[in-house]
C-alpha cells in the first residue's frame, strides 16, 4: 500500500466508523478548526479538594477500614463496661480471697470508665492512618497519580487537597467513631446512676482531645505516605510512630539507667505526646510520668506534623511521578 | 501548540533526551517516531509535567502546564493506559477528573459515547482489557475538550476495530484544528496518521520534517511481481527509468512502475501473474536508514535482514 495523500486521509476520517466510530469529538457546537475548549471549568483548590474526597468515597477499602475502625471502637468500649461491672460486683461483695477492692469515687469511677471506654480509638487511630496513607500511596502504586497530575499539575496545590481531603474523612470517621462510644459510655453510666458524677468539661475534653488525636495520626500517616510513596512503608514507619519508638526508649531507658537524653527523648516523641494530648489528668510531674500538659502535647504534635509533611511536599514538588 | 526547546533530561549519567528542540503545530498530526528507548515517552512526561527537564523547557500552548488556569481544558493526555485506581470504575474515574474542574457530568457522559464504552463505565476498572483502558485513557484526554493531545503509542494493545478507530478519531482531532502530537515506534503506523513527523533516536532529533518529504526523498515506489514468466516480462518492463531486482526465479522489484502499468504490461506480453503488491517499505527504509545508528537495543540478525530489502543494498542483479 502506498502511502496515502493527506487529502486520501482526510476522507477516511469523515467515514463512518459503525458502533465504535467518532463523533464530533468536540462538544456539539464546537466550532471546527478553532480549537478552543468549548467545556466548561476551571482548576480551583475547592475543586480538587472535592476531586479529592470523592476519590476517597468512591474506593471500598476506605469503607472497609472505617467500618472495622467503628466494631473496635463500640467492641473495646463493650468490654470496658463488663469489665467495669465485673469489677463493681467485686467492690460490693469482696474479691473471692476476701480481701477489700480499695474504695473509689464515683467522679473516679466517671474518669476510669471514659478514659478506658475510648480506649479502642488510639487503635482506630491507625486504621484511618491507613486511610490516609492508601489515599495518596494507591496513586503512586496504580500510577492513577499521573491522571491526576493531567488535571492539578500544581503539585502544591494536589498536596493541599489531598491532606485537606484526608483531614475532612479522619474528622467526620473520627467523629462518629467518638460519639459512638461516649453514647455508649454515658448511656451505661446512666444505668449506674453514675451520670451524676459525670465532670460534662471531661467528657467534653475527651471527646475533643481523641477527635484531634485522630485528626493527627491520619494527616502524619499522609504526610508519611507523601513522603515514602509505599503503602507498606508508610504503614510500617506510622507504627513506629505510634508505638515502636516508645517501647524502644523505654528499653533503652532502662539500659543507660534513666539518661536524661532517652528521658527527653522519650517524653518528645509521637506516641508520647499522642497519649498526653488524650489523657484527662494532669501531669504529675513525678520521674516515671513522662506526660505533658494538653497544650504541650499539641505544639508538640504539630511539629511533629510539620516535620513529616512540609519534606514530603517539598520532595513532592521536585520528583518526577 | 507544543513547543519544546534545548529540552534535556538525564537520569544520572545517562541522558534519556538530549537537547531536544521541536515544534508541534496546530491543525495537524505530528508524529513523534523512534525506536525503543529513543526518548519519545520522557520528553511527553516532561510536556505533562510529570518529569522535571533537566535543563531546557517544554510547553503547551505557550505555558508549562501547571502554569495553566485550567490544565485538563489545554491538554489531554494518554501516556500510558495504566494511569487509573482499578478499584474505581471508568465513570468514576472521569467524574473525579471532572471534579477537579468543575466540569458536568453531561460532559462526562459525552466522552464515554464517544469512545464507545458506555457498556464498562459501571464496570472497576481492574476488569478491563488493554483495549478498554485505552479508551478510557482516551476519553479522560477528551474530557476538557483541549486544543492539545498527546499520545503515547495510543495504538498498542488494540485490536483492528480500535486502531482504526484510533486513527480516525486522530485525524478528526486534527482537522478540528487541534494540536495531536502522537508516538509510535512503527513507521507505518505514522505513515497512516501524521502530517509531520520529528524523528528521535538516542534521544536526539534525527529528522523534523512533513511527512510527504521523507517521502519524496525516499524515492519512488516499488512493486513486488511474481510471476512463473519472470524473466519474460522483466525483459518486457525494462526502460530508461525502470529499475528491476531480481529476487529469486519468479519473484522481482519494480522501481519506477505502478502496479497497474507492471499489470497492463503483463497481459500484453502474455505472463501469468501470481502477485503484484506494490511495496510501502521505502518510507520504512528512510526511517530505518534514519536510526540505524540511533537503535538502543539492536538485534543484530533482524536489523541486517531489514536493510538489506533497502533500495541501496539490494542484489545487484537489476536488468536493465
Amino acid at each position: 500500500m502506498t502511502p496515502q495523500t493527506a487529502d486520501d486521509r482526510l476522507n477516511t476520517s469523515s467515514m463512518d466508523s459503525p458502533g465504535t466510530g467518532p463523533g464530533p469529538v468536540a462538544a456539539t457546537g464546537s466550532p471546527a478548526a478553532s480549537a478552543t475548549s468549548s467545556v466548561e471549568g476551571r482548576l480551583s483548590f475547592a475543586r480538587a479538594l472535592r476531586a479529592e474526597l470523592m476519590k476517597i468515597r468512591v474506593l471500598r477499602s476506605s469503607w472497609w477500614l472505617s467500618a472495622i475502625a467503628l466494631v473496635l471502637v463500640v467492641g473495646f468500649t463493650g468490654l470496658t463496661l463488663l469489665s467495669f461491672n465485673a469489677m463493681r460486683s467485686m467492690q460490693e461483695q469482696g474479691m473471692p480471697d476476701g480481701a477489700q477492692m480499695p474504695e473509689q469515687s464515683d467522679a473516679d469511677l466517671m474518669r476510669q470508665l471514659l478514659t478506658n471506654g475510648t480506649g479502642g480509638l488510639a487503635f482506630a487511630g491507625i486504621l484511618l492512618g491507613c486511610v490516609g496513607i492508601i489515599a495518596i500511596s494507591s496513586e503512586f502504586g496504580t500510577g492513577s497519580i499521573r491522571s491526576s497530575a493531567n488535571a492539578v499539575p500544581r503539585r502544591g496545590l494536589f498536596a493541599a487537597a489531598k491532606l485537606t481531603a484526608v483531614a475532612i474523612t479522619a474528622a467526620v470517621v473520627g467523629a462518629v467513631l467518638i460519639i459512638a462510644s461516649t453514647a455508649i459510655i454515658l448511656a451505661f453510666a446512666a444505668g449506674e446512676g453514675l451520670l451524676g458524677a459525670a465532670d460534662s468539661g471531661e467528657v467534653w475534653q475527651s471527646a475533643l482531645t481523641n477527635w484531634l488525636s485522630m485528626i493527627i495520626v491520619t494527616l502524619l500517616a499522609c504526610g508519611l505516605g507523601l513522603l515514602l510513596r509505599s503503602t507498606a512503608g508508610a504503614i510500617v514507619t506510622l507504627t513506629m510512630f505510634l508505638f515502636v519508638v516508645q517501647i524502644a526508649l523505654g528499653i533503652l531507658s532502662g539500659m543507660t539507667q534513666n539518661a536524661e537524653f532517652v528521658e527527653f527523648l522519650a517524653t518528645w516523641e509521637f506516641g508520647n505526646l499522642l497519649s498526653s494530648l488524650t489523657q484527662l489528668r494532669e501531669p504529675t510531674g513525678e520521674a516515671y510520668d513522662l506526660s505533658v500538659s494538653t497544650g504541650t502535647a499539641i505544639v508538640g504534635l504539630l511539629a511533629w506534623l510539620a516535620a513529616v509533611i512540609v519534606p514530603a511536599t517539598v520532595l513532592f514538588q521536585k520528583r518526577d511521578v | 501548540m507544543i513547543t519544546a526547546e534545548s529540552l534535556t533530561k538525564t537520569y544520572g549519567s545517562t541522558t534519556a533526551v538530549d537537547d531536544v528542540s521541536f515544534t508541534a503545530e496546530p491543525g495537524r498530526v505530528t508524529g513523534f517516531l523512534g525506536p525503543n528507548g529513543a526518548g519519545k515517552s520522557t520528553t511527553m512526561r516532561m510536556a505533562m509535567g510529570l518529569d522535571r527537564p533537566t535543563h531546557g523547557s517544554i510547553t503547551v500552548n505557550g505555558r508549562r502546564l501547571a502554569e495553566h488556569r485550567a490544565p485538563l481544558r489545554e491538554v489531554g493526555a494518554v501516556l500510558d493506559a495504566g494511569a487509573t485506581h482499578p478499584g474505581r470504575t471508568g465513570r468514576q474515574h472521569l467524574r473525579v477528573l471532572a471534579a477537579t474542574h468543575g466540569i458536568s457530568r453531561r460532559r462526562v457522559d459525552d466522552v464515554i459515547d464517544l469512545t464507545g464504552m458506555e457498556s464498562a463505565a459501571t464496570k472497576r476498572i481492574a476488569g478491563y482489557s488493554l483495549g478498554m483502558n485505552q479508551r478510557l485513557g482516551i476519553a479522560a484526554a477528551l474530557l476538557g475538550d483541549p486544543a492539545t493531545l498527546i499520545f503515547d503509542e495510543p495504538v498498542n494493545g488494540l485490536d483492528p476495530e480500535g486502531v482504526r478507530w484510533v486513527r480516525q478519531m486522530v485525524r478528526q482531532l486534527a482537522a478540528e484544528g487541534r494540536t495531536v502530537f502522537i508516538s509510535s515506534h512503527l513507521m507505518a503506523e505514522m505513515a497512516q496518521t501524521a502530517d509531520h513527523l520529528v524523528v528521535l533516536g538516542r534521544g536526539r532529533v534525527l529528522a523534523d520534517m512533513p511527512i510527504q518529504d521523507l517521502i519524496d526523498a525516499s524515492g519512488e515506489a516499488r512493486v513486488l511481481v511474481r510471476s512463473q514468466d519472470a524473466s519474460t516480462l522483466m525483459n518486457a518492463l525494462s526502460a530508461q527509468d525502470v529499475t528491476l531486482v531480481a529476487r529469486d526465479a519468479e519473484t522481482f522489484e519494480v522501481t519506477g512502475l505502478d502496479a497497474r502499468t507492471v499489470g497492463r504490461r503483463a497481459q500484453e506480453v502474455g505472463a501469468v501473474l501470481h502477485e503484484l503488491t506494490p511495496l510501502q517499505s521505502s518510507l520504512e527504509d528512510s526511517y530505518m536508514k534514519l536510526t540505524d545508528h540511533a537503535v538502543q537495543y539492536r538485534s543484530g540478525a533482524a536489523t541486517a535482514d531489514v536493510a538489506s530489502t533497502g533500495p541501496s543494498a539490494a542484489a545487484p542483479e537489476g536488468v536493465r
